[in-house]
Formats: structure tokens, sequence, C-alpha cells
């Protein structure tokens, strides 16, 4: 059973060696050829035990022990070969790796000694210089370079035998293009000893950022020769107001910006500045223009403030031109002096023509005045003419009237004082008595008439109070009056409301005291008087009238019914002396009214009319 | 009766085992290793069982012992069998 078992193990193992060998195609490596040794002491050991079921055992039985050892020995050599071989392939594959990235990269790599000759050049070097590798090592690397770098090179290659034992040069070399600018970052190698044994030198074609670098240089050095020229500084300025830049002329009269806030660089302030555009200009990334007054360098500029779209040490940054505008300012202020001094200029020459004018205006206000006056004194001067000439003619009239009137009881005086005489003479007293009593009768008519020519005198004499008077309860008054007088007659009354007015209250009430005393006289031959009291509004004045239809006048002697002693009929007919209408005309010519009077004819009644002005016209 | 060979077997296969879980990470990428490692430790089983064989039941363990091997063989078959197989795919 033992035997058959160690048959199956030898048949499996001996199949599992035979698969290892007929496998052709595959790599052998060690540990392979391990585990076929290991298959063989397998086979060997279970050979042994089927020789045993075979009864053949005596062959191998004395080195079945010996062979039992090396089965875990050669399972380790299996093992420790595998993990050789992969260490091996993972050193190599990391050699190929590195290889591979040598030999296909445009870097330069170099290796020379510590007498500049070459140990190690990359294909790359090769290819860049057009030389094979045989030809380069051994050689030295100086001449290769430009020899205007050379000294530069040198120099800089000094700091790989001093801490941290690197170095970066940049130099010009000939290559199969030409020269070109190869940056090197050389790294010195040390060996056990921590002595210098070789240096590594690994280089980039740097020629277009070189060229790029002069462009952008030469383009910095025309920039900063456009803003020297036009007068305009140009600096940077990160978010945190502190300046980055600025051009080189400004520099010069500034000072070193470096570390300073631009507030105090340019402005010489402790805070920023109230209408800096940088905050504004951040926030909403459009371009500002703000003026601003550099105290320091006692100009004005313009400040155009832009934000760049690259950030400076993770900052955003605003570019600022300042373009000078002093002068600009200068010829805005002498601009503006200038239009001030016009304006006052104007302002003076208004004030003269407003001078002028208010001058003009004051002259032909005198002149308005002047005419005004004269006109007014012309007026007065007619009306005083004409009140002159009415004057004269009441005193021509009034000189006729009296001398007429004042003659006829004188000359009846006279006249009986002869007859008198005669009676006294020839002892006729009867006769004597009748004289006597003429003289008497005449003297007193003569009484009458001195008294109303003094009544009328100084009716033109007493001073006019004016104040608010209410004609209808004087013309009641009046009209009650004649009422109780003439009891016996049969007088219709039509008496209008007559409206207030400002006169002399006495005065008026004389004037219609005569009117209708007058309108009651010359109706008493009527069976029924009737009279009528009214007024009309006309043009500023108020005209009052007495209308009756008692005896009333030939139109042609109107004006003469004013007249002192002026009388239409006569005593005998209508008692008066006829000074009545005469006082009623001086009263009303002294108010600055009018008077009139209207006749049908004789026996048909009569109007009187006067006017006294709403207004004060009063003389 | 123990003998002094199977002792000095049954240690070095424990050693062998003890070498292989220090280094299984640098064996990580050996081709069917579940099989090899299959194989390794039935062969340390049947060591084992080569010297209890020698106290009791010797007949019936030594019978396990040989099946144990037997089974171990196998192992090595299919381990040597698959990788190989692997090896040619993979190329």
């Amino acid at each position: 059973m033992i035997g058959f078992i160690d048959l199956l193990c030898l048949i499996f193992t001996l199949s599992a060696g035979m698969i290892i060998l007929k496998r052709k195609n595959i790599e052998f490596p060690p540990f392979l050829k391990a585990t076929v040794m290991y298959l063989i002491i397998l086979c060997f050991h279970y050979l042994s035990n089927s020789l045993e079921w075979l009864e053949i055992s005596d062959i191998l039985d004395p080195y079945e022990d010996f062979i039992e050892l090396f089965e875990p020995y050669f399972l380790f050599v299996i093992m420790y070969l595998f993990i050789a071989e992969k260490s091996g392939e993972r050193l190599k594959a990391s050699e190929e790796k590195y290889r591979l990235l040598i030999e296909n990269q445009d870097t330069l790599v170099v290796k020379i000694d510590l007498e500049g000759r070459f140990v190690y050049v990359s294909p790359s070097y090769c290819k860049a210089f057009g030389k094979k590798e045989e030809e380069l090592i051994g050689q030295k690397y100086l001449p290769l370079v430009h020899e205007e770098d050379v000294g530069a090179t040198l120099k800089e290659m000094e700091k790989l035998y001093n801490p941290p034992y690197n170095c970066y040069v940049e130099q010009r070399a000939m290559t199969v293009n030409g020269w070109k600018w190869l940056g090197w970052a050389d790294k010195a190698v040390f060996d056990k000893n921590g002595k210098i044994i070789e240096i590594i030198g690994v280089a980039r074609d740097v020629t277009e950022r070189k060229n790029n670098e002069n462009e952008i240089k030469n383009l910095k050095t025309q920039f900063e020769y456009v803003l020297g020229a036009t007068n305009t500084g140009f600096d940077l300025i990160d978010e945190d107001y502190n300046v980055i830049y600025v051009d080189p002329v400004w520099t010069k009269v500034l000072g070193d910006h470096s570390g300073k806030k631009c507030y105090k660089y340019f402005m010489d302030r402790e805070h920023p500045c109230a209408t800096c555009g940088i905050p504004s200009v951040l926030k909403t990334g459009n371009t500002e223009v703000n003026e601003e007054y550099l105290v320091k360098e006692d100009r004005h500029v313009a400040v155009h403030t832009i934000m760049l779209k690259e950030k400076v040490n993770g900052r955003r940054v605003v570019a600022e031109f300042n373009i000078d505008i002093t002068e600009r300012k200068k010829k805005e202020q002498d601009l503006r002096q200038a239009l001030d001094d016009l304006k006052k200029s104007r302002l003076a020459e208004l004030n003269l023509i407003e001078d002028l004018k208010h001058e003009i205006n004051e002259k032909e206000e005198a002149r308005l005045e002047i005419k005004k006056l004269n006109d007014s004194l012309e007026k007065r001067v007619e009306e005083r003419t004409r009140d002159l000439e009415v004057s004269n003619r009441e005193l021509e009239a009034f000189s006729y009237s009296v001398s007429h009137d004042l003659r006829a009881p004188l000359r009846h005086i006279l006249g009986f004082a002869g007859l008198l005489k005669d009676a006294v003479r020839n002892s006729e007293v009867q006769d004597a008595v009748y004289d006597i009593e003429k003289i008497r009768e005449s003297a007193e008519s003569m009484g009458e008439l001195i008294d109303d020519l003094l009544n009328y005198s100084r009716t033109g004499r007493t001073e006019i109070k004016v104040k608010k008077v209410k004609m209808k309860d004087i013309v009641l008054e009046i009209k009650e009056r004649m009422v109780k007088e003439n009891q016996s007659r049969n007088i219709e009354w039509t008496i209008a409301d007559i409206p207030d007015i400002d006169c002399d209250e006495n005065l008026i009430r004389a004037v219609w005291l005569n009117i209708i005393d007058n309108a009651v006289k010359y109706t008493s031959k009527k069976d029924k008087a009737v009279i009528k009291i009214g007024f009309e509004s006309k043009k500023g004045t108020c005209e009052y009238f007495v209308k009756d239809n008692g005896a009333g006048f030939d139109m042609k002697y109107s004006d003469k019914l004013f007249g002192v002693f002026q009388r239409l009929h006569s005593k005998k007919e209508f008692p008066g002396t006829g000074i009545g209408l005469a006082n009623v005309r001086r009263i009303i010519y002294r108010h600055g009214g009018t008077v009139r009077s209207e006749s049908g004819g004789e026996g048909k009644g009569a109007c009187f009319c006067f006017t006294i002005p709403l207004t004060e016209q009063i003389i | 009766m123990v003998q002094e060979n199977e002792i000095i077997t049954f240690l070095l296969f424990t050693l062998v085992m003890i070498f292989y879980f220090i280094n299984r990470k640098k064996l990580l990428g050996f081709p069917r290793k579940k099989y090899f490692l299959t194989a390794m430790i039935l062969l340390l089983i049947s060591s084992v069982l080569t010297i209890i064989e020698g106290f009791f039941f010797e007949e019936i363990i030594n019978t396990a012992e040989h099946i144990f091997r037997l089974i171990s063989s196998v192992m090595f078959f299919v381990w040597v069998y698959s990788s190989g197989e692997r090896k040619g795919s993979e190329k």
C-alpha cells in the first residue's frame, strides 16, 4: 500500500519534472532549476519506497535518510533563488528605466572628473554636439564653452567645493545647431571617504528662454525709456499695498521701495489714501483713473490702475501708470484763474451797467415825476385859473349883485328919507310915519342881505372836517322838518336809499337844506307837490339829485341860478334873497364836486344835481 | 522509535516555513504560490506524522504520512503545471 502511494508520488513528481524540462518556450530561471533538483531528490525518495514495495529497496536504503534532509533545503533554495532573481530583475529594471530616461530625453547629462575631463556623456549630449561618445570621453569640456562664458563658468563651479556642493551656471556652447544657451545644474559626487571625485552636470537648452529674457529685457528697457521720456511712473502693487516694482527713473527719485507700503513710499502717509483706486479695481476688475498730488515730488499725476491676471506670491496685483498732468493742471489753474478774472471783470461790467441802468431809471423816474408834477402843476394852474376865472366871474357877479341888490334898499331909504323930509316940513304926520315904515323895511331888507352875505362868506372860510356821513339820515331829518313847517300842503315824497359818503357833515347838511327847501318853496303853487330825492353812481362819483314838479325855469338862465342874489322869480312870487344856491355851489366846489340844474321849462319842474367824488379831492 | 534524521528534517521544514513567512512580501511575485505553500505545509505535516508514528498507531499514521506526501506531490505537480501554463500565456 505504502509502496503504491509512493509510486504514485513518484509518478506525479516525475511528471512535474518532465513538464518543466519539456517546456522549451519558457525561460529557465534559477529557482526552477532548483525546483528540478528538488524534484529529483523527491524522485529518489519515492523511488526508494517504491522499490521497497517491489522488494528491491536495498539498493537505495543507505541513502534514504540523507536524501530526506535535502528536501527542506531545496525548498529553501527555491524561495531564496526566486527572491534573488526578483531583486536582480528589479535592479536591472531600475537601471534600464534610468538608462532609457537619460537616453531618450533632451536633457544633457555629463560626468566629469576633477580635471574637467568627460567621464560620461549622455547620448543626448553627443547628439547635441554632433560627436561620438568615444570622441568626448577623456576630453576637457571647457573648449566647448563660449570664451565669454568661461570665466563665469569657472567662478560659479568653485561653489561645488563648498556646501551645498552644487551650482547653476548658464553658458553658451557651440552645438550642431550653432551657439546655444545651456543651463547647467552641477553637483559634486563623493566617495566613501567624503572626498569629491566627480561632478555630475545636467543641462537643458535655455536658448529660447534666454532669447525671451533678452527680448523682455529689451522691451523693459524700451518701456522704461518711454516711461522716462513721457515722465510717466509705473509701479506694481499687491492687494496688501506692498510695492512690488517701481520703474528705475522713479526709484532714482524716491529711493528703494522694498518692504514699503505704497501710501508711505509715494505719498508719505501712514494709511491708505482716501481716493485709492486699488480696492475698487480688485473688487470689480475694471480699470480706474484717479488724480493724485504727489507731495514728495510736488506734481500731479493721473493714476491709471489696472488689475493683472497673474498673482505674485499668491496675492493679487495691480499695475499703476502714473501719467504726469502737472502741466495740464497748471494750465487748468491758469485757465480757471483767467475765467475767474473774466467773471470778476464781467461782474464789474454788469454792476456798472446795473448802476447805469439804475441811474437811468432814477433819472427817468425823476423825469416822469417832474413831468407828472409839471402836468399836475399845469392842471392845478388850469384849475386854479379856472377857479380864479370862476371866482372872478363870481366876484364880478357878486359885486354886481351886491351893488345892485344893496343899492335897491338904500335907494328906497334915500327916496323915502326925502319924502319924510317933505312930510315933516309940511307937518304931514301920517305920510311921515308911512315913509319911516318904508325906510325901516328897506333897512331890514338890507340887513337880511348883509347877513346872507356874511353867511356866504363864512361858508368859503369854514374848515372842512371830513368824516363818514349818513346822507339818508340828513335827508330824512330835513324832510321831517319840511313836513312840519308845511303841514297844510300836499307833498308826495319819494326818497331812495342814498349811500353814505365822506364829507363835511354840517356843510352837506346846508346843501341838502337849500336844495330841498327850494323844491318845497317852488312847488308851493302846486296842489300836489311831488319831490323825488335819489342818487346815481357815475365814474367814481356819486351824483345826488332833488327833483320836483314846481315852477321850473328856462334853461338859458340855468347858469345864473347859482349866482349870489340871482333869482328868476320875484320876491313876492317866491320869497328869498337868492343866496342859497350860491352857497350850494361854493360848498360842493370845496368838496371837489360839481353842481348843475335841469328843467323842462317854466312850470315843468326842476332838478338840482350835485356830485361828490368818492376819492378824497376835498379842498 | 524516533529517528534523529526525522527530527532534523522536521526542524528544517519548520525553518523553511519561518523563512517563507519572513520573506512573504518579497515572494509576492512567486508563481502560483498557494499550491507551492500548500505542498510545503503538507510536507511539514508529513514530517510531523513521521515523528508521531514512532510512538503510536504506527501503520495508520505512516499511511497518513504517505498520503500527505502524495497530496503534496500532486500540489507540486499542479504548481509546476499551472505556473508553466501562466508563463506561456503571458508570453
